[in-house]
């Protein structure tokens, strides 16, 4: 019974790994269907709670995954979760990285470096903007945003600084407007 | 030697392509950048942890050599950040340099958001620890702004590809057309116009030295 859960864990992961181009957000959808609506392992409820408890913490978004894997089954529960999503998409990152390396030094691997530079540049910028639209937050997020950036362009300092000074004057602003 | 980039409070000095790295860190090293990354990441923000740990304060990686890996790890399917910290280790330490890379930012982060998941509830209710939370994620997406600032910097270096970067952010951020038909468009163009440019530096190299 409880290998039949993992195994439904590990084979939920699977696809999920190697379609989820263009990071983690595109999972999420797929993620709600399956958990909530097909196998009823979370409540409607714990899932926008597993998701909100995701974002707040620090690390990649999508340790959604290994949250979901220990609400089903624990320790094994958040490694087989783990296992089905990160490794199949690790295994063609690293082919795609070493062939990468390989040509390294010749005019074509310079060209595709600077190319994909500006490409990433681009879908940095325009990344900002999604996730400012997603979180649909208003002129403050955007002071605190913007503050952020100029003093990281001017200044050499620890982002932790303004993440924490960022946090704290959203909070104590937020609780004079209340 | 005087590295100005690596003293807090100092302003930031631009490092080029062509500044020297340092060597190559061991696997132990490696592994604690990168739990390092994925334990101080509040609000988000990863790839510019990773820009900033890799080749701002230290120098293991050009800037250039950061966002092609960190473009190429968006256009392949997987997590963005997973498939960067792997480029990264690939990068620098081989097999084992990726396998301890995407272990660092994964192993620790996820013990801790399982403890934050015990807890939670007991905070969740609170309006403030919400705003907090949004206030730090707007920090972190101020992160995100300036390594999008810098990166066009160090990659538009000439006024059609500074173009290119305008148009994809005006296609996938504004237009929403999926970023994936949007790369497969502009990304030639962009490779394209670079080929020309080291083409060209080249030759200015070659003839630099038969004059001298």
């Amino acid at each position: 019974m409880r290998n039949d859960l993992l195994w439904t864990l590990f084979v939920m992961f699977l696809p999920l790994s190697l379609l989820s181009v263009g990071g983690g957000v595109s999972i999420i959808a797929p993620l709600h269907h399956q958990t909530v609506q097909l196998l009823g392992w979370l409540t409607e409820q714990q899932f926008v709670e597993v998701f909100a408890i995701s974002r707040a913490a620090p690390g990649p978004g999508s340790l959604i995954v290994p949250l979901i894997g220990w609400k089903v089954s624990g320790v094994a529960g958040a490694l087989v979760a783990s296992i089905g999503m990160f490794l199949p998409s690790s295994i063609l990152a690293y082919g795609v990285a070493k062939l990468w390396n390989r040509y390294r030094g010749t005019t074509v691997h310079a060209a595709l470096e600077r190319g994909l530079a500006a490409v990433a540049a681009g879908l940095i910028l325009a990344g900002t903007l999604a996730i400012f639209q997603a979180a649909g937050t208003g002129w403050l997020a955007w002071l605190v945003a913007g503050g952020s950036a100029a003093i990281l362009y001017w200044r050499n300092i620890n982002p932790l600084w303004l993440l924490f000074g960022g946090g704290a004057l959203y909070a104590i602003v937020m609780h004079f407007m209340r | 030697m005087s590295d100005p980039v690596r003293r807090p409070g100092s302003p930031v000095p631009p490092l080029g392509d062509d500044d020297p790295l340092d060597p190559p860190p061991g696997l132990l090293e490696l592994f604690w950048v990168f739990s390092k990354i994925g334990i101080l990441s509040f609000g988000g923000a990863l790839s510019s942890w990773v820009h900033r740990e890799i080749s701002v304060k230290r120098r293991w990686m050009t800037e250039t050599d950061v966002l092609s890996s960190l473009a190429l790890a968006q256009i392949m399917p997987g997590i963005n950040v997973v498939n960067l910290s792997l480029f990264c280790g690939q990068r620098l330490r081989g097999v084992l340099g990726s396998f301890v890379s995407v272990m660092g930012i994964l192993a620790a982060p996820t013990v801790l958001v399982i403890l934050i998941s015990t807890v939670f509830d007991k905070f969740s209710h609170y309006a403030w620890v919400s705003d907090l939370l949004n206030g730090i994620a707007a920090a972190a997406i101020g992160m995100l702004i300036h390594m999008g600032v810098k990166a066009t910097q160090r990659s538009a270096r000439s006024i059609p590809i500074f173009l290119i970067v305008v148009a994809i952010f005006i296609g996938v951020g504004i237009l929403k057309i999926h970023m994936v038909i949007v790369v497969l468009l502009l990304g030639p163009l962009a490779v394209w116009l670079s080929y020309r440019a080291v083409m060209a530096e080249q030759r200015a190299r070659e003839e630099a030295q038969r004059d001298a």
